[in-house]
């Protein structure tokens, strides 16, 4: 089902659009404008954010939308602890483009490695020129590989996941948990801030704990390695822990893993802080640090830093008006890093285009993040907040999270919450 | 006279005349009056609501065709935390009391 909201918000915008073309036929700022063709707006990246980027902008007409993605699907990373724990199927973690498509949006599978920011064009592996009059890049994160000794895609594919781009990843993880016989042990490494979805490596560990609980292997420990010294969610987590799992789980903080690590050994199957302490494990989850996904850090986009700058108001890159990053490549001021923000920013983002591209009504941006995290069947917390566009970043308006003290009645309100949300969520980005 | 002067006399003809101070908000009015809710901008806000409340399950209740008094009286209760719920404590605040009516009009007016 699409949602229902979409039609009418369509129409009432294409009416409104109409009422203005003449003066946007004056206010030419584009090349394909001043030909009289629909504006190009090209969209890097088909997951929460680029995905609901290009939906809603294509509502209404008006633009040409062309969606370019290397993979013929999107695999989510909300729920794909749930597949880990064994409480979601990883086929249902699988969004198709083909209602994008439907909406009429151009679907190019292919990976964009370079921008031509003179000539407007978008750049894709196979040398394919893309040209744009306003460029999305909404492309993730890329890992550090070159921030731990050992540690190398190669290495994450076959003996030790990251699994924090859900995919082949995660389902090697899952078959090494399944492999884990009772007593062993699970190493979960975490980086430090920021990275992709604050409390994600906490539920993970949470929901391997479910899994190994569920099947009878309550002798198996869960070594949580952590590079920071306090964490999302700390207390909520850290309760539910000794409810649900004694004895399983042990958080390793910065205090004794020396805030980081230095080398992974994938023969001995062990993970050097940078304390120098070494952790062994029978099975490793090794979470990398992170930076903004490759074509978002091109030509000074993320300044000397790992993720790209933005205008709070309309997540136009501060160095390049043409040019709109968002979700998990872009520093994004007090909005964490997940899929709920992306989504969040590329609805105000595209209403901002539509405004620029096609002299549309403007609208103030809204945003808004929630993070559920499950903790064990029947038992979720959440945090989130809305967020204002400040003078010099997106900045937190009013925050909320689940109480320690909470009821049964609630925690479960909560976790129905989260399976509706996802539900409700990949209708809302894939149509 | 000053401004201050001005102000306290201001003050002791409102407390005369039996007025609130300081004065109590404006009641939204419970039902919409013909054009007065702005469509376009509650299509817009609207947008917000989909992440979560465009699904098919339960847990979170779909609102389109809803009796416009009973969404904006949810929204002002929420706003007032009358009503508690975490979200929508916070997104309910986050609108205009003139933007909670434009947005619950719009589900009102869906099929």
């Amino acid at each position: 089902m699409s949602s229902p909201l979409r039609p009418a918000s369509a129409l009432t915008r294409r009416g409104f659009g109409k009422l203005t073309l003449g003066a946007a036929a004056f206010g030419l700022a584009t090349p394909s404008l001043a030909q009289g063709a629909a504006p190009r707006l090209v969209v890097v990246g088909a997951g929460p954010g680029g995905a609901t980027l290009a939906r809603y902008a294509a509502q209404g007409g008006g633009l040409s939308v062309t969606l370019i993605d290397e993979n013929p699907h999107h695999i989510t990373c909300p729920f794909s602890n749930y597949y880990l724990g064994g409480l979601y199927a990883f086929e249902d973690l699988i969004h198709g483009f083909d209602k994008l498509k439907a909406a009429g949006i151009e679907v190019v599978q292919g990976r964009a490695t370079d921008l031509d920011r003179e000539g407007k064009a978008v750049i894709l592996a196979d040398g394919t020129r893309i040209p744009y009059d306003s460029l999305v890049l909404a492309p993730g994160v890329d890992f550090k590989w070159e921030a731990v000794e050992g540690y190398t895609p190669e290495i994450a594919e076959t003996l030790i996941p990251h699994a924090y781009k859900a995919g082949p990843q995660t389902r090697l993880l899952r078959a090494q948990l399944d492999a884990l016989e009772d007593g062993g042990a699970v190493i979960v490494a975490v980086p430090g801030n920021p990275y992709r979805c604050p409390p994600g490596p906490y539920e993970r560990v949470s929901l391997i704990a479910h899994l190994l609980k569920s099947t009878g292997r309550t002798r198996s420990k869960i070594l949580l390695l952590d590079a920071k010294s306090s964490f999302s969610k700390q207390a909520l987590f850290e309760q539910g822990w000794t409810r649900h799992y004694p004895g399983m789980v042990e958080w390793v903080p910065a205090e004794f893993t020396g805030g980081g690590f230095a080398q992974v050994d994938a023969e001995a199957k062990t993970v050097k802080g940078l304390s120098g302490e070494v952790f062994a494990g029978d099975v490793i989850n090794f979470i990398p640090p992170q930076k903004a996904g490759a074509i978002a850090r091109l030509g000074g986009l993320s300044g000397e830093g790992d993720w790209a700058q933005v205008l709070p108001e309309t997540l136009q890159s501060a160095h390049d008006p043409d040019i709109v990053i968002l979700g998990d490549a872009a520093a994004q001021g007090d909005m964490p890093k997940s899929a709920f923000s992306a989504n969040s920013q590329a609805k105000a983002a595209a209403a901002a285009l539509r405004a620029r591209l096609l002299s549309e009504r403007a609208f103030p941006p809204r945003y808004l993040n929630t993070c559920w995290s499950l903790i064990e069947v029947g038992d979720a917390v959440k945090i989130g907040a809305t967020y204002q566009a400040g003078a010099e970043k997106i900045e937190t308006a009013e925050p909320f999270i689940s109480e320690v003290g909470e009821s049964a009645e609630t925690r479960k309100a909560t976790e129905a919450e989260a399976y509706a949300w996802y539900d409700s969520f990949v209708r809302d980005v894939w149509g | 006279m000053n401004p201050a002067a001005l102000l306290i006399l201001a003050v002791f003809a409102a407390l005369l005349r039996g007025g609130a101070f300081p004065p109590e908000p404006p009641q939204a009015p419970a039902a919409p009056p013909a054009g007065a809710w702005d469509l376009d901008y509650g299509a817009y806000l609207a947008e917000s609501c989909a992440a979560c409340h465009g699904g098919a399950t339960p847990g979170v209740p779909a609102l389109e065709g809803r009796p416009f008094a009973e969404l904006h009286e949810a929204l002002e209760a929420y706003a007032s935390g009358a009503r508690r719920h975490d979200q929508m404590g916070v997104v309910a605040r986050s609108l205009t009391p003139e933007e909670r009516g434009h947005v619950a009009a719009w589900f009102a007016g869906r099929p």
